[in-house]
């Protein structure tokens, strides 16, 4: 059976381009320009979907994506609006939220029990007996949700851009045509963005009688160069500083625009009667959609329910389409006869005059309906049984009101007022900058509408900062176009309010009942307005409910709030293209030529070991830290921060940000630095080198070192200092040489001497290195004889090759970060925030040292005299297994256990180490820090470890190796 | 180049002299090289340079391969006369042309580049990285040199290459980011 109608002047279709594509696993031929729904419907299937809880049989509702009846889904992608969704060739869908297919659907029997599922009664269910839980939660994860995840799609990248205009255009319908040509026809830069196909909105399908509109508009519009129009695109979000999403279906749009105005029309409102929601019972704006843009039959024989002259040009558009319209059935009382009711009379369809439809009679398939039950109106509004009348049919067409499509004004900021005349919300009160034009400002005649767009593209250019003349504005319709009160109660119930919900009127009558009775709160308790489509149908009349039951008018009662996003926006489109930064130090290159294992550290990319053939992680980390206990060794620091500090000031500056004191540093010495915020705890460590006497060059941890920099420039403020801060730490690479034969190592290509007398321990030197100036500070971080060499980055690589020459006959290696972790614990070093966090102080960390009290200030100065005078909660301390230790090794943080308490936990640990057994660092309890004390420390849930408290360094405690 | 194309250049790291204090301005006037009047502005100099005025006291000037310009200043420096910092400065060049050009920008900055002035300097980030831009007029087309520290040189070359090789653009040639500035020729 084919519902496809003969070319229709303006149809989107393209009748030369059929189209093939399967749905439920038939096959079915369309033309190009059909959306699936359209397509289907003109196939001659009526059930396209099931309801999200009774799996009622759906079929098209709005056309225009305001509805989720139609949701389908293929092999890549879940939860498509066939509304709105293009067929294409090769396509196979199926329609999500069944149980074996839309025909053979095994949760229709939902239907049935429907009587056991009231409006919240999975807060009162599912909670007993406690040993059902899991049957029950399974029960759940099958009925719930829509579609399916498709784990082994990959979805096509979605662009994102940035985008910038004077003023975004939200409709490209009459309204928003006109706003956009008035504005660029002044200069400004305008977005005209459309979430249909094509451009013309109402003009398209309803408005036909003026041809010369549309085409007018989108000549002239065409015509600007500074007018864009984007199809296909919704604005999704409207965000602060005038910050749009705009989506399509290739990429986000981030749009920042100086003015927004929003011309998005209005859109149609359901009828509340039993069987509302079955196949054939569709808005009279669908059924025109369906017979204009698509060229497809709505049904056989119609009743057209209506509360305004839309419901009847909808009449004549089904009768010129050979739709026998069977009567019109006004829910107003009998009134005076417009010209098109007048215009539907003489085509000798009946008017039914303050009338509803009680019930659509279902068909005896059961996918459909057969007929309506239409009743006269009581003088409360309400049906009067009595005068039931039944009319044969198979479509109601329902054309009893209107909502502004108001999403982004009320993002925006806009207040809405109900129109108690136009019986509509309407916007009161404007945001700077956000203008509202056409019918969702209230205006509905075609002539108003374009007018009301122009002055409102004038007034948005006028905001703009042009000096120009803008007219008066159009006044709001006076004729009501939406009924009061357009829902009717039935006891077989079936009468839904939220489509998407499967909620019926019973159910928000008993919300209600229970004390939900606001509408925030019944939204919650009953889920209307919370799906797909988002209360675009059922918020209108769940309000009308809600004021009805509280005695109250509909500005009282209020509306719930909108938020992004309009429509449904695809994670992929979300996602979009992802930036993930890395940063390779100037020596990557040859790390991964030698057979380094990479690893991720921060933005940065460090070699963590160099791989041997045949040799295990452990085994290579070991191999590395011995030959530096050994010979030689060499590591790539460069993502060290390193930051210049120079100035009058400088040395002040250090002296108040570090505990430690740096006013009378000699030139040419280095320090141990260390830094705490203004709460005592310890935030940052490096070292402090002083290269002249107002020029300091200081490094800090690679983590925390930017964050650090930026504190360090938010005190230079504060503290009014004139100081010179310069972060410089891509500028300048780093290279570490460290073991009993760095010294010679050096010596083969510095041009000064090094010698232990000339280049002392904790001293730092400029010098020429391989011929790159350098500087060079001696250091002890691993624990042994050892050289930081500081070059600018863009020569650090020939440095590295340089002492990779120098250091041949010595045996030299590179070695990873491993390798230096491992090194630096056996030396009883410490690393700021991974021996520490954020809540450790130096007296707890054995850090006391670097604190200097008496200074006049420094940052933490204060807070840390508090902590000196508490007992500690803590302290850092070395641990070390028995020497052969076989058992399991408890991981980092792994905690220690006293008589059934938590007393501390581990930080560091390393099972193979150049000192003989396992040794870490751990926080304990105080009364357990003393040396030679036991501690239990868990390796998980079931076992056990035991170490003892051991003195610091584990490696050199006299300190020769280094100095 | 075709005036609809895209095309990115990599030039490597070519030579800069970063100088901040309050001498900077007239060290360089001694030297006969005048300063921009504004902040966040540039003016080309003699040998196919340039110098931008980054802040109230600091400057950047930056050579192309052929000239000595800047390996002359830098040796006038020593010994570093009073009120002058070096700032060491060790960053990628890039330059982004063609008429298409901004659509780049638009996939990986938030700023307008319709509304960028030639010669003015602009700082933000692309694609997730802090970056200098200058847009530069050449035939009438404005071309955009970048600056990006070199150890994020690797990972935005690839990023902006990729999305001009999406666009339809040409990529000059990628040198090793380590090996030394490239001809602006």
């Amino acid at each position: 059976m084919s519902r496809r109608l003969p070319p229709q002047p303006g149809e989107w279709i393209q009748r030369d381009k059929a189209v093939e594509f399967r749905f439920e696993g038939r096959e079915y031929t369309g033309f190009q320009g059909d959306v699936l729904s359209s397509a289907l419907w003109a196939n001659g299937i009526n059930v396209l979907g099931r309801s999200f809880k009774y799996h009622r049989p759906r079929g098209i509702y709005s056309l225009a994506g305001h509805d989720a009846n139609v949701v389908v889904e293929d092999r890549l992608r879940s939860n498509l609006r066939g509304d709105v969704l293009p067929i294409r060739g090769g396509m196979d869908l199926r329609a999500v939220n069944t149980g074996g297919g839309l025909a053979g659907d095994r949760y229709r029997i939902m239907e049935w029990l429907s009587p056991f599922l009231p409006v919240g009664f999975y807060y009162k269910a599912f909670h007993t007996p406690r040993r059902f839980f899991r049957f029950y939660e399974g029960l759940m994860r099958r009925a719930a949700g829509l579609g399916r995840i498709h784990v082994g799609a990959r979805a096509d990248m979605s662009r994102k851009d940035y985008a910038f205009c004077d003023l975004l255009v939200v409709g490209a319908g009459p309204s928003g045509l006109s706003a956009a040509i008035a504005a660029a026809e002044m200069g400004a830069t305008v977005l005209l963005v459309d979430d249909q196909p094509r451009p013309g909105g109402s003009l398209c399908w309803q408005h036909l009688d003026a041809p010369e509109s549309r085409s007018d508009l989108l000549e002239k519009a065409c015509a600007l160069p500074n007018l864009e129009i984007r199809s296909n695109t919704q604005a999704a979000g409207w965000y602060a500083d005038q910050w749009v999403a705009l989506v399509d279906d290739r990429r986000l749009t981030k749009l920042r625009t100086r003015a927004t105005l929003v011309a998005s029309g209005c859109i149609e409102q359901p009828a509340v009667f039993h069987n509302n929601d079955l196949p054939g019972v569709m808005l009279a704006s669908a059924a025109q959609r369906l017979m204009k843009l698509y060229s497809v039959k709505p049904c056989d024989r119609a009743v057209v329910l209506t509360a305004n002259d839309d419901g009847y040009l909808a009449a004549l558009d089904l009768a010129d389409a050979g739709v026998v319209v069977a009567a019109v059935v006004d829910l107003r009382p009998a009134q005076s006869c417009t010209p098109v009711a007048a215009e539907v009379a003489a085509h000798g369809i009946e008017i039914l005059k303050g009338q509803a439809v009680y019930e659509a009679v279902v068909s005896r398939s059961k996918n459909g309906i057969a007929a309506a039950v239409v009743c006269c109106l009581d003088q409360n509004g309400q049906p009067r049984l009595s005068s039931a009348r039944r009319i044969l049919c198979d479509g109601i067409a329902v054309s009893v009101g209107w909502a502004p499509n108001a999403s982004i004004l009320a993002q925006a900021g806009t207040r809405f007022r109900y129109d108690s005349q136009l019986q509509q919300l309407a916007p009161h009160d404007l945001p700077r900058g956000v203008f509202a034009a056409g019918r969702v400002n209230g205006i509905f005649a075609l002539e108003e509408r374009i007018a009301d767009g122009r002055q409102a593209g004038l007034a948005a250019v006028a905001f703009l900062g042009h000096q120009i003349e803008v007219p008066a504005s159009v006044p709001r319709s006076r004729t009501a176009h939406s009924h009061a009160y357009p829902i009717f109660d039935h006891p077989h119930k079936k009468n839904f309010v939220d489509l998407d919900e499967d909620l019926q009127l019973v159910d928000l009558l008993n919300a209600h009942q229970e004390g939900y009775d606001s509408i925030e709160l019944i939204k919650r308790y009953s889920t209307v307005g919370m799906g797909p489509s988002q209360g675009k149908l059922s918020n209108m009349n769940a309000v009308r409910v809600v004021a009805r039951l509280n005695g109250q008018s509909l500005d009282q009662t209020g509306m719930t709030t909108a938020r992004p996003f309009y429509q449904p926006v695809s994670i992929a489109n979300l996602a979009g293209r992802r930036f993930h930064p890395y940063r390779l130090t100037p020596m990557d290159g040859w790390h991964r030529q030698a057979g380094a294992v990479m690893v991720p550290v921060g933005t940065w990319f460090r070699p963590e070991y160099y791989a041997t053939k045949e040799k295990s992680r452990a085994d290579c980390v070991l191999e590395e830290a011995r030959e530096v206990r050994r010979g030689v060794g060499l590591i790539d620091i460069s993502t060290l921060c390193k930051f210049e500090v120079a100035g009058p000031d400088a040395a002040r500056f250090l002296e108040q940000i570090y505990t430690g004191r740096f006013a009378r540093q000699n030139i040419g010495r280095m320090r141990y630095a260390l830094a705490c915020d203004e709460m005592g705890y310890v935030t940052e460590e490096g070292v402090v080198a002083r290269l002249a006497e107002d020029r300091f060059y200081v490094t800090a941890s690679t983590a925390g070192g930017e964050a650090f920099y930026r504190e360090m420039q938010r005190w230079a403020i504060v503290f009014h200092m004139n100081v010179v801060l310069s972060n410089v730490t891509a500028h300048m690479a780093a290279i570490n040489v460290a073991g009993p034969r760095a010294r010679g190592v050096l010596a083969e290509i510095a041009e000064v001497d090094i010698g232990a007398t000339e280049f002392p321990f904790a001293h730092v030197r400029d010098m020429v290195v391989a011929g790159v100036a350098a500087i060079v500070m001696r250091v002890g971080f691993v624990g042994e004889l050892s050289y930081e060499i500081h070059v600018p980055a863009d020569k650090a690589a020939g440095v590295w090759d340089a002492l990779i020459l120098a250091g041949r006959n010595s045996g030299i290696r590179p070695f990873g970060t491993e390798a230096q972790r491992l090194l630096r614990l056996e030396k009883g070093h410490l690393i700021a925030g991974h021996d520490t966090d954020p809540l450790t102080t130096p007296f707890e960390a054995q850090l006391d040292w670097a604190v200097d009290m008496n200074k006049s200030f420094f940052i933490g100065q204060r807070s840390l005299r508090i902590h000196a005078g508490r007992p500690l909660e803590r302290r850092l301390v070395g641990i070390a297994f028995a020497y052969g230790y076989l058992g399991e090794l408890p991981e980092e943080c792994r905690l220690i256990v006293n008589r059934g308490q938590i007393a501390g936990r581990v930080t560091s640990i390393a099972g193979r180490t150049t000192v003989g057994g396992p040794i870490g660092l751990a926080f304990v309890r105080p009364d357990l820090a003393e040396p030679g004390t036991s501690l239990c420390i868990r390796v998980d849930a079931r076992e056990m470890s035991e170490a003892q408290v051991v003195r610091l360094p584990f490696y050199d405690p006299d300190n020769t190796r280094q100095t | 180049m075709s005036r609809t194309t895209i095309q990115i250049n990599h030039f490597g790291v070519l030579p800069r002299l970063g100088l901040k204090g309050p001498g900077v301005a007239r060290w360089l006037g001694v030297q006969s090289i005048t300063t921009p009047s504004d902040i966040l502005s540039a003016v080309p100099i003699a040998g196919d340079a340039w110098i931008a005025r980054l802040a109230a006291v600091e400057y950047l000037i930056e050579g192309n391969t052929d000239s000595d310009l800047v390996s002359d200043l830098r040796g006038r420096l020593s010994p570093l006369p009073s009120g002058i910092l070096l700032i060491p400065r060790c960053d990628v060049t890039f330059l982004l042309a063609g008429s298409n050009a901004r659509s780049v920008f638009a996939q990986t900055c938030g700023i307008d580049f319709r509304l960028a002035q030639p010669q003015r300097l602009v700082f933000s980030r692309v694609a997730g990285v802090s970056c200098g831009i200058l847009p530069e007029v050449t035939n009438g087309l404005i071309n955009y040199r970048m600056w990006v520290e070199l150890s994020y040189a690797a990972y935005l070359w690839e990023t902006l290459a990729g999305i001009v090789t999406e666009l339809g653009g040409m990529i000059h040639p990628q040198t090793d980011t380590c090996s030394g500035p490239h001809s602006l020729s």
